[in-house]
């Protein structure tokens, strides 16, 4: 692989957490993606040099911010990474302009005025130099944060819950203008969410983490499409995680049984038979089939429904498998036509190419 | 000949002046530190707070005082703390400091950690980030602190007495000043001093109220 740009390997132990993460990243809208308290931010921090990690390194086009061994460790001021932490924090006593000049004071007067009026511009700020951040719009206020980050041209940019503070019906709007940001920089940009919207919307490579650990760093569609462990397979909502059983494994297809049904698996790998496999299954990739279908052939589980739970515009619908649970989402038309009520046994459909194997069981 | 009043307020307006100077300095030190030197530096500027007055003036007189190595070096170079003015604004300034300190710590400590991480990643030194950012967003912690510490120093008796004595028109302030009246039993005169501290402390804590709820207010708007 060629050099990364940024690489990050280190670790920070916490009275209670571990965090341990692993990973590198090009000059990409990268996602750091995963559950609160999977230490996402805490990752952020240590990459400002506003955390010292315990021991390990980070890396930045070649040259170390951090390195245990070589003892280094270079203060926030002096490592060129931009950083836009949760709220912003954006200078409320001071105006936009002025936040935005904040670490520009080492330039002379007219280039500093030349580059805040050129940033202003890009932002769509003008308008509004002389206001407070307390009298701007949560999406004023996130460029401003933005501008005052990419002022000083650092090598990297963090981000922390960019959108956290946005109107819903913003974020669609802003999330363009980040990525056509980040492509216009050409810089790495390392954005932290908990949203797995917001994850795929913006990724490109996406890093999933979980208890303080890198479970898989990929391209975003690598990570929704073949999660690695069934960790990364719940986060990305495929929520039915099957243990299954191989019975031939030679062919085109993986034949492998799940309690009484016989499933065909889409893999291209091989499997030594009687061996145990993890599998999962989206939930809006099962078909329910129409009452009185027959439940025989391969892929054809009888069930009964357990549970609907309407979400919006989709319901989740539990259903029993003999003793297991599978979860269906449906579109509320959809639904409607099935005539479905709790109790009720249907047949179940699912395509081989919608069953993945997860390689790496937790 | 410097009347009581007069007198007490170039004491508590020096006073002040100092305590608000210094105040600032600890509390940039203190602000956010856990450490076991910060608490005890920290316990060692509270300490007047809790001490009585006299104890504390006691120890000014013996440290100050010519025979000890401190104030053997004063007085060679020509300065006298010992039952002079000078010597009751220094009582002063140290009852006055711990309000300073715990007024701004406070304060700086109640602005948003993240406004310091982000000014550390856009090259700040940490002078430039407390002057820049930290005092202008906790000016009004500062402004309160520096009010009490006005009316602290402007009430001081015990430590005062003890170190500047009780010299009409040279150390007399109004508190001594008053004890003094009431001693000779001159009540009208006890009564019109006494009144006019009064009202010096309520206009006073009037206004550090007013720059409490308008700091609460400014807080609770931040949050929402």
């Amino acid at each position: 692989m060629a050099a990364a740009d940024f690489r990050a390997s280190f670790e920070l132990r916490l009275p209670d957490f571990n965090l341990a993460p692993r990973f590198e990243i090009g000059p990409e809208m990268a996602v750091l993606f995963g559950a609160s308290g999977a230490g996402k931010s805490l990752t952020l921090r240590a990459l400002a040099g506003l955390v010292r990690p315990d021991q390990g390194y980070i890396r930045l086009n070649g040259h170390a911010l951090f390195d245990s061994e070589e003892g280094i460790d270079l203060p926030p001021q002096d490592r060129g990474v931009g950083y836009v932490p949760q709220h912003y924090a954006l200078f409320p006593h001071q105006s936009i302009a002025k936040n935005v000049a904040f670490g520009l004071h080492d330039l002379p007067n007219a280039e500093r005025k030349a580059r805040v009026s050129e940033l202003l511009a890009r932002m769509r700020l003008e308008q509004l130099s002389d206001r407070k951040p307390g009298e701007v719009s949560g999406g004023q206020q996130q460029r401003t944060a933005l501008a005052r980050a990419l002022a000083r041209r650092p090598d990297l940019l963090l981000m922390d819950e960019p959108f956290a503070a946005v109107e819903e019906d913003l974020r669609a709007h802003l999330r363009e203008e980040l990525l056509r940001i980040q492509k216009d920089f050409a810089i790495p940009v390392l954005l932290v969410t908990h949203s797995r919207a917001e994850a795929y919307a913006l990724a490109e490579r996406l890093i999933v983490i979980s208890e303080g650990e890198i479970v898989q760093s990929a391209s975003r569609d690598d990570v929704f499409r073949r999660p690695r462990t069934p960790t990364v397979a719940r986060l990305m909502g495929m929520t039915n995680i099957l243990q299954v059983k191989v019975v031939d494994g030679s062919g085109t297809e993986l034949l492998a049984d799940w309690g009484a049904f016989r499933l065909a698996i889409a893999y291209s790998g091989s499997r030594a038979q009687g061996s145990t496999l993890t599998v999962g299954i989206r939930p809006e990739e099962i078909r329910i089939a129409p009452a009185g279908s027959e439940a025989q052939s391969a892929n054809r589980l009888t069930a009964r429904l357990a549970k609907d739970e309407p979400q919006g515009v989709d319901h989740v619908l539990q259903f029993t498998v003999d003793d297991q649970l599978l979860e269906v989402r449906v579109s509320h038309p959809a639904f409607m036509a099935l005539d479905l009520s709790a109790g009720q046994e249907r047949t179940l459909r699912v395509e081989p190419e919608s069953i993945h194997v997860i390689p790496d069981p937790d | 000949m410097v009347s009581p009043l007069v007198l007490s307020l170039r004491v508590a307006g020096l006073a002040t002046l100092f305590a608000v100077v210094f105040g600032i300095a600890l509390a940039a030190l203190l602000a956010r530190r856990r450490s076991m030197a910060a608490n005890i530096t920290d316990a060692a500027v509270t300490l007047p707070l809790v001490l009585p007055p006299t104890v504390l003036g006691y120890y000014l007189l013996v440290l100050l005082g010519a025979q000890s190595p401190l104030g053997a070096w004063l007085e060679s170079i020509g300065i006298d703390l010992v039952f002079t003015w000078q010597g009751a604004v220094v009582a002063a300034t140290i009852v006055a400091l711990p309000l300073v300190v715990g007024s701004t710590r406070a304060a700086i400590e109640a602005v948003d950690p993240d406004l310091r991480d982000v000014a550390r990643t856009l090259g700040r030194s940490n002078t430039a980030i407390f002057l820049i950012i930290l005092l202008p967003l906790a000016w009004r912690g500062l402004l309160a602190g520096g009010m009490l510490a006005f009316a602290r120093a402007l009430g001081e008796f015990g430590a005062t007495l003890m170190i500047a004595g009780n010299i009409p028109g040279r150390t007399q302030t109004l508190p001594i000043a008053i004890y003094d009246s009431v001693q000779a039993g001159d009540l009208a005169s006890a009564n019109r001093q006494a009144l006019l501290l009064t009202v010096v402390a309520v206009v006073l804590l009037v206004g550090i109220r007013y720059l409490g709820s308008a700091l609460a207010g400014r807080n609770a708007r931040g949050r929402g």
